[in-house]
């Protein structure tokens, strides 16, 4: 069964600086949404509104056509992965897998390096290794929709194909909405494609959209 | 139960400052002796705008992971009811353990 998620007129401003303007997208289950945009332009701030985290002056967050103002009071529905290392150091990986009720097995099929190192502290994992654990809880963990903030940052060129092989199988059962500046690994994976510009999404199709719309220069 | 586990993981962070301002209270009950019934009323409001001082300080300075707690299920405003809760019983219970 399919379920959608669904954002529009979403205002937001800060004082005097309109941040977006009357935005509206469409996630479902099955596919990838990537979300493309210059730094500044309200990418991660559009998370935080459809989580609920932001107040927006206008908006309207549907699940399955039902509003949702809070979502971040329902992981059934929505889990977030933000721009930066939120899992506390000082947890061991068993714990966080625990806590999120994942299996170590699949972890460590998915991704090998971490055998043996389930007992480790996540402090004492690298940069990359600590961003693959972060994006394998929130894109694992059950809910219907997960929304990944720049997920390839600090990850090395075969993280990164690991990463898009484990989220594209991933996609079967959960919906994702995906931001991140490494638009071609994005644009690979990803079902549709928004670009956020001037406050307004814009539904885009290849890579010349983007060039058009002064996203990239090709 | 899962939810008070993942609570108190939290609340570790910032138990020992709560327990702190817990004992200053103890202590000054334990110096006012026979009068400390006049400075119960200004102990209460102290131990409040302690607890809630603390808590605002420990949830800006532990920010990021508070997304770990909430991808959980468990908000930071629930933290904060649950965590005061805690403390504020604890810190009644030693008053009246004291007062006797």
């Amino acid at each position: 069964m399919k379920h959608y998620l669904e954002a529009d007129g979403i205002n937001l401003n800060f004082g005097l600086r309109n941040i977006l303007s009357d935005v509206y997208f469409k996630c479902e289950t099955g596919k990838i949404t990537g979300l493309l945009g210059r730094n500044g332009q309200g990418k991660s701030c559009l998370m935080n509104v459809i989580l609920g985290n932001l107040k927006a002056s206008n908006n309207s967050i549907r699940f399955d056509g039902r509003t949702v103002t809070n979502a971040f009071k329902r992981p059934d529905l929505i889990l977030y992965l933000p721009q930066f290392n939120f899992i506390p150091g000082s947890l061991k990986i068993k714990q966080v897998l625990d806590d999120f009720k994942l299996e170590k097995n699949d972890f460590e099929n998915w991704f090998p390096e971490f055998i043996t190192k389930v007992d480790l502290k996540v402090e004492k994992l690298s940069g990359g290794q600590r961003r693959l654990l972060e994006i394998y809880v929130i894109a694992k963990a059950p809910s219907l929709f997960a929304m990944l903030d720049e997920p390839f940052t600090h990850l090395h060129p075969f993280q990164i194909e690991k990463v898009k092989e484990f989220l594209s199988t991933e996609k079967n059962l959960k919906g994702f909405l995906i931001t991140d500046h490494l638009f071609e690994h994005l644009l690979e994976i990803s079902d549709s494609v928004y670009l956020l510009k001037d406050g307004k999404t814009h539904l885009t199709k290849t890579k010349f959209d983007l060039e058009t719309l002064g996203y990239v220069n090709l | 139960m899962r939810q008070l586990k993942l609570i108190l993981r939290f609340y570790k962070e910032f138990v020992l400052a709560d327990f702190l301002v817990t004992l200053s209270c103890m202590g000054l009950m334990w110096y006012y002796g026979k009068d400390s019934d006049k400075i119960i009323g200004i102990l209460l409001w102290f131990k409040l705008i302690a607890i809630l001082s603390i808590f605002y300080l420990v949830s800006q300075s532990q920010k990021k992971q508070l997304y770990y707690y909430q991808n959980l299920g468990v908000t930071t405003l629930r933290i904060g009811i649950v965590t005061s809760t805690l403390d504020f019983s604890f810190f009644i219970l030693t008053l009246i353990i004291m007062h006797q």
